[in-house]
């Protein structure tokens, strides 16, 4: 005979207080803030069964558990199991066997607890959620790319910029506006952005702030501004207006996720459908970069085209932007690198001193694709938006160059 | 699409690598996919589950960790302790021809289904589903691919769906899908799929081979082979059961000590060992571990003294059947080796292509949810969910406990892609998701 507790409303895991020696057991702090809880749980559902008197108990680990931390909720358990007056003991003079196995599934660490006693077997469960890892930055060796996370949420961000004291979030269906408070973004308003155009997948969006009219939001075939008086207002219309990149006005493909190749500034000329743009200067000349939509790289000084040989940008993604350091040349070209959303993405430093790239930084790790990469204000810092693949969260970095020594 | 003639592919290939051989992380719009897949879409079936996701859509979805995300439906609440359920819907969406997805159409829709255990209403913006006892599984149950919306279109002709593909035209086994510029999602990057069904996986491989396909399914017995060939290959968790399903009417099956004897004589660790070369795991539960957690539970050992217990109380057996799909030569195979095992009880067995007193039948998960894809493995076995049950783990305890369906192996679903496919997220259930799908250039040459 077999008698059960239900297995998915256990997730509302009751916190519970834990004694002096369950504490010092508990010297890894990774254990404690991870484990404790449901160490607890599992040790009163074990004893919720009406087993009373001393016990055998085993435990066996199936899931990816390190063994470390195995060995901690072993013995968490048998002092919580002891505290509750099961006291175990080797001897056939057990009342019941208890073993414990540490599984999991598809959506954590799943703990079973399968009390014996007798003919009757009752089995006990614990949904236990697991862990995000860490992200890594590598060392840089010329230049060093700094990043500093801005903001972090569940919700696809496609662009943040800071407009004076205010972080402004640029999302599929609304514009965020945060301000600091005891030193966290506190939100003040969330701003619906309405529209009638149908949004493209690979949404990109972007934040042009600093305007003396406002704050400017570009979106594929939409165009919205944001005004302050006091509090934040924000009007769409359904509009192909040229998006500021690079020093002049692209036209964006209101359907796709690319720019069409139309430019306007200076001199209007076009150039093969790209993804990102961006301008630097070498030898005292104006020059642009594209990232084709055809995976080539060209470089463009106004009058003429040239594409970066294939096999020095093999590894590059498709968004780059540039970021002025004083650092080298004074401005450096930040890049993806190539991959497609499922891995985890990186940007580089490279400057283009001659015909082929250079790479000045280390390679800085993000923990997923990066989904957008805009310059803000001056160009002295980047935006660079990532798809984190271990959270599923999307987080918004402040990315900056500063010199080594 | 460029076409490359045949003679010179090898000569060209090394060329065309190094003028593609830049990176790229951006989707790129356009070009066909060519996608074969052995399931089989019965041609009286309007909305076939291999075109879930594709064509048709549900009210709600399930991720890749098992957890209810928002499709037609973009939240819902629960009431009156589970026996009433309120889901708003998407504003915006259509059907694939121009008719809008709305309250009055859902409504509709939905009560004409079979097994949804609610009465179905619209309110306001909410379409309501009331019943008489707690239903605290609904939208799990709501995201199985039988509940996939469609609409029959006003000629009457065909199933319409608000996918992110429409089907632009079906040629017997063959799906023409192509892009469906208004989905609420987003158009897809591929600007269409050609899905050929029923295709034998020998079939399949050849064309892989040579380059009919970029995406097809390997068997996984044929695995090693695979991965020796260097194939690029997407792995999913353990997403079909084999399982031995029992007619209870049929030559004192009825008795479940009969069908219990048959469980506990099967060798299921040899039928995973070499018929399927270790792939997958031994199958003790209706689910697999890494969905539930908690299959170990029900692992048993082969017990031919109990199995021989169990017969001994019986009157004398008469020879029993065990079929198999025709098609399925692993299937002959396991069925011969079921046969040999109940021998050694010293019941006679006898495999037969086609039915059976007792055959064989895969089973896909359909969902990465456990309760959903329990409740999908209940109503392919013809198992009535036990009316007490609070848990997957009970359902599932007490529905193994009937022996009706006896499992055998999970095993994974392999998928060899051509190189140019980009964004190509391996689900854990084994489900295949192309709205994300791109390619750096063309995958396959024209079809055949």
């Amino acid at each position: 005979m077999s008698n059960y507790n239900s297995l998915f409303p256990m997730t509302g895991l009751r916190r519970h207080l834990w004694g002096t020696i369950l504490a010092l057991l508990m010297a890894s702090s990774a254990f404690a803030s991870d484990f404790s809880s449901p160490v607890g749980d599992l040790a009163k559902a074990i004893a919720s069964t009406g087993i009373t008197g001393s016990i055998t108990f085993s435990l066996s680990n199936s899931s990816s558990l390190r063994s470390s931390d195995v060995i901690a909720i072993r013995g968490a358990l048998e002092t919580q199991l002891r505290s509750l007056g099961l006291p175990i003991t080797t001897t056939n003079t057990a009342t019941a066997d208890v073993r414990v196995t540490l599984s999991e599934n598809v959506e954590g660490y799943l703990w079973v607890a399968e009390i014996r006693k007798g003919d009757s077997t009752d089995v006990r469960m614990v949904s236990v959620p697991r862990a995000s890892p860490l992200a890594t930055v590598n060392p840089a060796p010329t230049v060093t790319i700094q990043k500093a996370l801005l903001w972090s949420g569940p919700e696809q961000i496609l662009d943040a910029s800071l407009d004076g004291n205010r972080l402004l979030v640029l999302k599929a269906t609304s514009v965020s506006v945060f301000s600091l408070s005891s030193g966290n973004w506190k939100q003040e308003q969330n701003l619906p952005l309405l529209h009638d155009h149908d949004f493209p997948r690979d949404l990109r969006g972007m934040i042009v702030p600093g305007n003396d009219h406002g704050v400017d939001l570009y979106l594929p075939g939409t165009s919205c501004r944001l005004t302050n008086n006091g509090g934040y207002a924000v009007g769409c219309r359904d509009e192909d207006d040229p998006w500021p990149i690079a020093g002049r006005s692209a036209l964006f493909n209101s359907a796709r996720n690319y720019f069409t190749g139309a430019l306007f500034g200076t001199a209007n000329n076009s150039v093969p459908p790209f993804y990102s743009a961006a301008a630097f200067e070498r030898q005292g000349s104006l020059f642009s970069i594209f990232a084709g939509v055809d995976g080539h790289i060209r470089t463009s000084d106004g009058t003429s085209e040239s594409m970066l040989s294939t096999s020095a940008v093999s590894d590059w993604g498709s968004d780059i932007v540039a970021l002025k350091s004083g650092c080298g040349s004074g401005t450096q070209l930040l890049v993806t690198n190539a991959g497609d959303d499922t891995v985890a993405d990186s940007l580089r430093a490279f400057e283009i001193p001659g015909s082929s790239p250079v790479q000045v930084s280390a390679t800085v790790s993000f923990p997923g694709p990066i989904t957008a990469l805009w310059s803000h204000g001056d160009g002295s810092a980047v935006t660079a938006v990532t798809h984190n693949l271990q959270t599923g969260s999307y987080e918004a970095y402040t990315v900056s160059v500063t010199c080594s020594h | 699409m460029r076409r490359i003639p045949s003679q010179l592919l090898a000569v060209t290939s090394a060329a065309i690598l190094l003028t593609t051989a830049h990176g790229r992380t951006r989707p790129r719009y356009g070009d066909t996919l060519r996608v074969e897949t052995h399931a089989i879409a019965m041609s009286g079936d309007n909305t076939p589950d291999l075109l879930v996701g594709l064509v048709f859509e549900t009210l709600v979805t399930v991720d890749d960790k098992g957890e209810l995300q928002p499709a037609i439906a973009t939240s819902w609440t629960t009431s009156n302790g589970g026996r009433r359920w309120d889901f708003t819907l998407r504003a915006g969406v259509l059907f694939h021809d121009g008719q809008i997805c709305d309250l009055s159409r859902l409504q509709q829709f939905f009560s004409g289904q079979p097994g949804i255990p609610a009465r179905v209403r619209a309110t306001g913006d909410r379409l309501i589903f009331e019943s008489d006892s707690p239903q605290l599984n609904l939208p799990a149950l709501l995201s199985l691919p039988r509940y996939a919306i469609s609409e029959i279109t006003t000629d009457g002709a065909a199933a319409v769906g608000t996918g992110p593909f429409r089907l632009d035209h079906r040629s017997g086994p063959v799906f023409s899908l192509v892009a469906n510029d208004h989905y609420w999602g987003g158009r897809p990057y591929l600007d269409s799929i050609e899905l050929m069904t029923s295709r034998d996986l020998r079939d399949q491989m050849n064309d892989f081979l040579l380059d009919r396909a970029a995406v097809v399914e390997v068997a996984p017995e044929q695995l090693r082979r695979a991965q020796q060939d260097r194939l690029r290959l997407s792995i999913s968790r353990p997403s079909e059961t084999i399982f031995l399903l029992a007619d209870p009417s049929r030559s004192g099956l009825n008795d479940a000590r009969l069908r219990q004897a048959i469980a506990l004589a099967i060798d299921r660790a040899a039928i995973h060992n070499v018929i399927f070369q270790h792939q997958g795991d031994v199958a003790y539960g209706l689910l697999p571990n890494w969905i539930t957690g908690y299959e170990f539970l029900f692992s048993s050992t082969t017990d031919l003294t109990l199995a021989r217990q169990l017969l001994a109380g019986l009157r004398s057996p008469v020879t029993i059947t065990v079929g198999y799909d025709p098609r399925d030569t692993t299937g002959r195979l396991i069925a011969e080796r079921i046969a040999l095992n109940t021998r050694d009880i010293g019941l006679p067995m006898q495999s037969v292509a086609g039915g059976g007193d007792i055959r064989l039948r895969h089973i896909e998960l359909s969902s990465a949810n456990a309760m959903a894809a329990l409740n999908n493995v209940f109503d392919q076995l013809g198992i009535a969910v036990p009316a007490t049950s609070q848990s997957t783990y009970q359902s599932e305890h007490e529905a193994l406990a009937t022996y009706l369906g006896i499992p055998l192996v999970h095993l994974p679903r392999i998928t060899a892609l051509k190189d140019p496919l980009r964004d190509w997220k391996a689900s854990p259930d084994g489900r295949w998701h192309f709205g994300d799908v791109w390619l750096t250039r063309p995958a396959t040459e024209s079809a055949p």
